[in-house]
């Protein structure tokens, strides 16, 4: 990193070492319920650890994420595919998933709630549902977008359809599926909050905020807005990174090797 | 004519197959009444609650709720979007903190708003004005940022003041991208006043889901969701719309 690269990054966290000050220093001498030291968030998330409830919630909330990642990407995935090889398809299909996409994810909540209870099922689906539609979009736009010249080739090699699709649709249209993963898997991660909270205590990390705000206890809430915050950012991280490392990386090399 | 053949009568078909096949699973009781209450009785619900004015009560609640909300959340993001967009000392001083908040999943801001401002009006404007904030401040200053070079420099040229290559050059360029971001924004705004309104509320759409669902009135629970839907569609329209007068020479991105 250059000196003037170190010296920017020293004045970008002169404000949030300054709020930090600030606020350690006013409640030494102004501790009230609204504004609890953050020393006592610290304290909270010890606690927290020891007894193995943040264990717990970690374990509920990443499985719930987990699934419905699974779920809707794969979903996702295999419609916009369909979508992206079918004009027949894309014409009575595209317009209506355009519109639903349009509902906001949050007033499907009381309807799966009657449909699938106050139970993991309902906020699996929601965060399913949200991560549909990024690879959806992004899958079938990718297809749209492979060049003509390259799927002539194709014909000219005399390949099948289903080789052509392997072999050249999907290799070309993978920095578009690419994208399509990076967003379903942070905006997962925001509707698994959603989720979460609006379906009541039920064993997540968001568990660390309700309780905290019926309690009045402002040093649970702020230590679950910075938990929930640190791992939002490593998921961040983690899909930008996704396509690069371990199994991913053979799978998008193998891809582009077999063309 | 026969454009409109190819473009709309086709989803149009499977949107009436869908609701063909609702009104049939009603008819001969396919899903239990409980799950699932038949189209026609969504209707009658619908207009009853029309003609007692129900429904256009909470709506106006929700609506207002985001209007004051997306007007405080989106211009503070177009301000701040603008500084950091502009100056490039703002984006040192400020970028840090912007982006350190920012990974926090908005929802996460919901039960704080609540102790800090009370289950009333303040904690849900505070929440939407939260939502709509990050969409607008990102885009705005990308739209700032991208102003080409060359066209300042003909301001520059011109002898323009700072203030004038502000107004006439870096404010028309940057628009459609700010247009993006509000568009964006009052999505999500839309989604966070129906969310405050389901974590806790006395009026407005999302608490009259709530209470329907509490009362397993399914009907009022299916009506609440096509107007929250309803809503989300028509904003994004007239969005659209604004897009398309105000800036029409640039590509609607879908």
């Amino acid at each position: 990193m250059s000196t003037r690269k170190k010296l920017d990054l020293a004045k970008g966290l002169v404000i949030p070492a300054l709020f930090l000050g600030v606020w350690i220093a006013w409640t030494r001498t102004h501790e009230s319920l609204l504004i609890p030291s953050p020393w006592k968030s610290v304290l909270t998330t010890k606690e927290l650890w020891e007894s193995h409830a943040l264990q717990g919630y970690l374990v509920t909330s990443l499985r719930r994420y987990f699934f419905g990642l699974l779920l809707g990407t794969s979903l996702g995935f295999v419609v916009g595919g369909l979508l992206g090889s079918s004009r027949w398809l894309e014409r009575f299909l595209l317009p209506n998933f355009n519109m639903f996409r349009q509902v906001p994810l949050v007033g499907w909540i009381p309807l799966l709630v009657i449909w699938f209870g106050m139970e993991d099922l309902s906020r699996v689906v929601l965060i399913a549902m949200g991560a549909f539609f990024p690879i959806l979009l992004n899958t079938h736009a990718g297809i749209r977008r492979v060049p003509a010249g390259y799927l002539e080739v194709g014909d000219v090699f005399g390949l099948s359809r289903w080789a052509k699709f392997k072999r050249i649709v999907l290799p070309s249209a993978l920095p578009w599926i690419r994208s399509g993963t990076i967003l379903s898997l942070t905006f997962g991660w925001t509707i698994l909050v959603a989720s979460e909270l609006l379906t009541q205590a039920n064993g997540g990390l968001s568990d660390i905020l309700d309780v905290g705000r019926e309690r009045f206890r402002l040093d649970m809430v702020n230590a679950g807005i910075v938990i929930l915050g640190l791992l939002g950012f490593a998921f961040n991280l983690l899909a930008t990174r996704l396509w690069s490392i371990g199994p991913l990386r053979w799978l998008s090399q193998n891809i582009h090797n077999s063309h | 004519m026969k454009r409109l053949l190819r473009t709309i009568l086709p989803p149009l078909s499977v949107q009436l197959a869908v609701l063909l096949a609702w009104y049939l699973s009603g008819k001969y009781e396919l899903v239990p009444t409980t799950l699932l209450v038949p189209p026609e009785r969504v209707w009658e619900t619908a207009k009853d609650m029309w003609s007692t004015s129900e429904l256009q009560t909470h709506v106006g609640w929700s609506l207002r709720r985001v209007f004051l909300g997306y007007l405080i959340g989106s211009g503070a993001g177009i301000v701040l979007g603008a500084a950091v967009g502009i100056s490039r000392r703002a984006q040192v001083w400020l970028g840090p903190t912007l982006d350190i908040f920012k990974q926090v999943p908005v929802f996460a801001w919901a039960p704080m708003m609540i102790l800090f401002f009370g289950i009333e009006e303040a904690s849900k404007l505070a929440f939407v004005a939260v939502a709509c904030f990050y969409p607008v401040l990102l885009n705005t200053s990308q739209g700032v940022q991208s102003v080409q070079s060359r066209h300042r420099e003909v301001g520059e040229a011109f002898g323009l003041s700072r203030t004038r290559i502000f107004l006439r050059i870096v404010v028309p360029s940057a628009i459609p991208s700010v247009l993006v971001g509000l568009r964006q924004s009052i999505a999500l705004a839309w989604m966070a006043v129906v969310s405050a309104e389901l974590l806790g509320a006395e009026s407005g759409i999302g608490y009259f889901m709530t209470y329907s669902r509490l009362l397993f009135q399914m009907d009022g629970v299916i009506v609440g969701v096509l107007a929250v839907g309803a809503i989300g569609i028509l904003t994004n329209a007239l969005l659209g719309g604004l897009e398309r007068w105000l800036v029409p020479w640039t590509k609607e991105v879908a």
